[in-house]
């Protein structure tokens, strides 16, 4: 297709009815998607589900600049809801990139043009990605926030030193992780089972912290030991590893173990133990131990697919404090 | 108990708002609120994981029934009145904590054995000594149930936690009642204890008003007399009164919307920029809209208001019965199911401009909207027969249905003469999302939980509404109405449109 006015005019087109006038274009953001080939569908489907609340222009850059000659595709599409008794249509946009060889080296050129002015920019990164590349932070240079899995990494803790030097750095947007995202639930759930105030002791006194995570679940739970270590201000001083089981002195007494279970079977758990008291969280199940008295019931912490997870990240805009403290401790585990 | 402790995993901008763990006490909890508006909506917190783990609910009523028949019955209303599929282990959870006592509200020992049951849920389930006691119940039981509370020692938490009463609407039937009605619980619970709900303004798009008007600085600086022609604030209904007969025979159009709904948009609309969005900050701008309304003398009523009831007529591809038809209610009704005044806010800022206000029930269509009229531009440049289609500014804000606004401007009609008209622009900002909103009752027994009492009505407020309908109360008291007067299925009477013919101007139409 023709250049930026081409894409601009075939999406107008596109939302043109038969009665001669538009359908509306809400946007309250610009999506920008970096992906390779084998992501394009999973991206593309996740984007189709976020239009209903996140109304945006999605812009989705598949680059292989390794490919031996140059090529530009370009496909676009408009995704018109109908909400409301009366059935106005409103439509979010997606513009799809293929970039191959040369071209693919440059993709700012292509992202800037499409940028839809006075909406803040958000950058997402499903696979992963190298955060060192230069066209890479070119690109990323023009996002508000940046968007990270993780749990792509193939060394996590690699990713997570990384990471932590990224979020000082000037001129960066501000970061997110879809791992850290998956764990609210859980967040919120902890901070408030040590809201009513005799259980106070309990957090001044503790004494270890175990977090048992799924094969595919360590940046998780390095992130969720990060969190409580940095909200509790403690500081990892020794550590120890064997196998997939890994231990730390913490500051102040505190044992942390991480350790990763045998299957995807078992329920992630986490066991925060003081003195007098012990809360065993998993998935499904909330256990509290407080001095003789045991109590026992059903929580509800499952992980929410990544299209709920995007969308959470989707709704925050600048710097997120407690993720980037959580982060630096986890870089040092 | 220490009493300076910080939880700091709660330092986490991103974590929801989620109250401290507390036990709520409903009293009429065999009735219908609870069983349509307030379980569902607590279920409804849960399930979006905004009940603090620690968290009690104890229902009371006269009614005879166990901690586990109350609970399959909330169950059931919980699987009836919302929508969407009611999860086990969240109900699981959730009733847990859900407990019944049969005790009489009258009886003053039931209060000594609801103590004692509080105290055991302090232990139990760790809800701190705060207590939220609910009056789900007759408004005649009010004063009585805030006065036993007070005797058995729980207008205050147990142990530093803290106490509040939530009162439901109605305040009062007139100024005399809602003030004996504020007496009486301000003498036994501090004002700032005391929680009235309106669930109107629980609703998004009623705080939408808010966000628009004061997140844009586009509007501010015409809102005001000097651009402003003037202001038209309609809720209309095309349904009738249904089953609610024997109730809107005690209340009408007026007691049942304008008091409340109606003077809230019209607080909404006329309000000064609060200078945060605190409790105080924002209900006192309100007060001092409600302060400025012009008073109305009893001579002055049938010039500056109208009433109507409806006959039968024609509502879209239906005949409905009139008003007096319809199932308990009188053959001869003096009730008004229609009503529009024509009042003044006294200001600077709106001095001179007339706000125009009308409800009704069995309209032509139903809508909540609010229209500012702008006075004509100062001068036209262009020549007369060039501005022939040309009417003035209007900015609507609709509330519902298809929450949005829309603004009608002047554009240049292409072709090689200049001749402008007006173009009506709509943006549905509402249907940018498609979000699911939360329920009213859900936002508002948050907010209530989290002691955040902006989107409650303060005791002056409810009264000085009152105040306003006062003398318009009196006189329709006092004279005979003429009713019916509207065919179901129009805009009301006649009398109505001449309310507003008489300024030389005219009822949009929503
Ligand atoms: N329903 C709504 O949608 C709605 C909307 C807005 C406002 N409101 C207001 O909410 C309040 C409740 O309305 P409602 O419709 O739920 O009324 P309702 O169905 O008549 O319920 C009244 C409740 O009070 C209980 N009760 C009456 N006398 C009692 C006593 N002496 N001791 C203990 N309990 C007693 C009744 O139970 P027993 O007979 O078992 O004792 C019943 O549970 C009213 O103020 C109403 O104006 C209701």
């Amino acid at each position: 297709m023709r250049g930026v006015e081409g894409i601009e005019r075939e999406l107008a087109r596109m939302r043109l009815r038969s009665d001669g006038l538009y359908d509306l274009r809400a946007s309250v953001l610009n999506l920008l998607v970096v992906a390779d080939e084998g992501l394009a569908g999973e991206v593309s489907e996740v984007i189709s589900r976020l239009s209903g609340n996140h109304p945006s222009r999605s812009i989705i850059l598949i680059t292989d600049s390794g490919a031996p000659e140059s090529r530009l595709d370009v496909q676009i599409s408009t995704m018109c809801n109908v909400p409301g008794p009366e059935g106005r249509h409103v439509c979010s946009e997606q513009i799809t990139l293929h970039i191959e060889g040369e071209p693919a080296r440059h993709p700012e050129s292509f992202a800037d043009p499409l940028l839809l002015p006075d909406l803040p920019a958000v950058m997402w990164c499903p696979g992963e990605i190298s955060l060192d590349a230069p066209g890479f932070r070119r690109l990323a240079g023009m996002a508000d926030r940046l968007i990270l899995d993780s749990a792509t990494a193939g060394d996590c803790g690699r990713a997570m030193r990384k990471m932590a030097g990224f979020v000082d750095e000037p001129g960066m947007p501000h970061l997110g992780d879809l791992q850290w995202t998956a764990l609210l639930p859980w967040r919120s759930f902890i901070a408030a089972l040590f809201d009513p105030p005799e259980r106070a002791p309990a957090l001044r006194e503790l004494r270890r912290v175990r977090i048992e995570h799924r094969p595919g679940g360590l940046c998780r739970a390095l992130l969720l030991a990060g969190w409580l270590a940095s909200a509790l201000g403690l500081h990892p001083e020794s550590r120890k590893r064997s196998g997939d089981a890994r231990e730390y002195d913490l500051s102040g007494g505190v044992r942390l173990e991480l350790e990763q279970l045998g299957s995807d079977a078992a329920p992630p758990r986490v066991l925060i133990e003081s003195a007098g008291a012990s809360f065993e969280v998993s998935v499904g199940r909330l256990r509290i131990r407080e001095g003789s008295s045991v109590t026992e019931r059903a929580v509800r912490l499952e992980a929410p697919g990544t299209g709920d997870l995007l969308g959470e990240e989707l709704t925050f805009f600048g710097r997120d404090g407690a993720y980037e403290a959580a982060l630096k401790v986890a870089a040092e585990l | 108990m220490p009493e300076t402790f910080e939880n700091t995993l709660r330092a986490d901008e991103r974590l929801p708002r989620m109250p401290p763990p507390a036990a709520m006490v409903i009293f009429g909890a065999s009735g219908d609120l609870t069983a349509r508006k307030l379980v569902p909506a607590l279920y409804d917190l849960a399930d979006r994981r905004l009940l603090p783990p620690e968290f009690a609910v104890v229902g009371i009523s006269r009614t005879r029934m166990s901690h586990d028949e109350f609970r399959s019955r909330m169950r059931e209303s919980v699987g009836e009145f919302r929508s969407g599929k009611v999860r086990d282990d969240v109900w699981g959870s959730f009733a847990r904590g859900l407990y019944y006592l049969p005790l009489d509200s009258r009886d003053p020992a039931a209060y000594d054995e609801l103590r004692r049951f509080l105290a055991k849920l302090d232990r139990e389930h760790h809800t701190g000594g705060n207590r939220v006691f609910y009056m789900a119940t007759a408004p005649t039981l009010f004063p009585v149930i805030v006065e036993r509370l007070e005797a058995a020692g729980m207008n205050e938490g147990e142990g530093g936690g803290f106490a509040r009463v939530v009162v439901e609407k109605p305040f009062g039937r007139d100024l005399a009642s809602a003030r004996e009605l504020n007496q009486k619980i301000t003498h036994h619970f501090r004002e700032d204890q005391v929680y009235r709900i309106d669930h109107y303004l629980g609703k998004e798009t009623v705080q939408n008003i808010l966000a628009l008007r004061f997140s844009n600085a586009l509007f501010e600086p015409v809102w005001n007399g000097r651009f402003v022609d003037h202001v038209q604030i309609t809720v209309a209904e095309s349904l009738g009164v249904g089953e609610r007969g024997a109730f809107y025979e005690e209340a009408g159009a007026l007691r049942d919307i304008v008091q409340n709904h109606m003077m809230q948009l019209l607080c909404l609309t006329a309000m000064e920029p609060p200078v945060s969005f605190d409790a105080e900050s924002v209900r006192e701008e309100k007060v001092k809209v409600l302060r400025a309304v012009r008073r109305i003398s009893e001579e002055e009523v049938n010039a500056l208001a109208v009433r109507g009831q409806y006959a039968s007529g024609w509502v879209w591809d239906r005949e409905v019965p009139g008003y007096r038809s319809e199932p308990k209610v009188a053959g001869d009704s003096p009730t008004e199911t229609f009503a529009a005044l024509k009042l003044f806010v006294d200001n600077w800022r709106w001095a001179g401009v007339p706000f125009y206000v009308r409800t009704g029930k069995r309209l032509a269509k139903g809508a909540t909207e609010i229209a500012i009229q702008f006075r004509p531009a100062p001068h036209t440049p262009f020549a007369g027969d060039a501005t022939g289609g040309l009417e003035p500014n209007v900015l609507v804000i609709r509330v519902q249905p298809d929450e949005g606004i829309s603004f009608k401007i002047g554009s240049k009609v292409p072709g090689s003469r200049f001749r402008v008209r007006s173009v009506n622009m709509d943006l549905p900002y509402g249907a940018a999302f498609l979000e699911e909103r939360p329920d009213a009752y859900e936002r508002l027994l948050l907010d209530l939980m989290l002691g955040d009492a902006t989107l409650f009505i303060r005791a002056d407020e409810a009264e000085r509404s009152w105040e306003i309908l006062e003398p318009v109360m009196r006189v329709w008291e006092r004279e005979e109405p003429e009713f019916p007067n509207y065919a179901a299925g129009t805009w009301g009477p006649e009398a109505a449109d001449e309310l507003i013919r008489r300024d030389g101007r005219r009822w949009r139409r929503p």
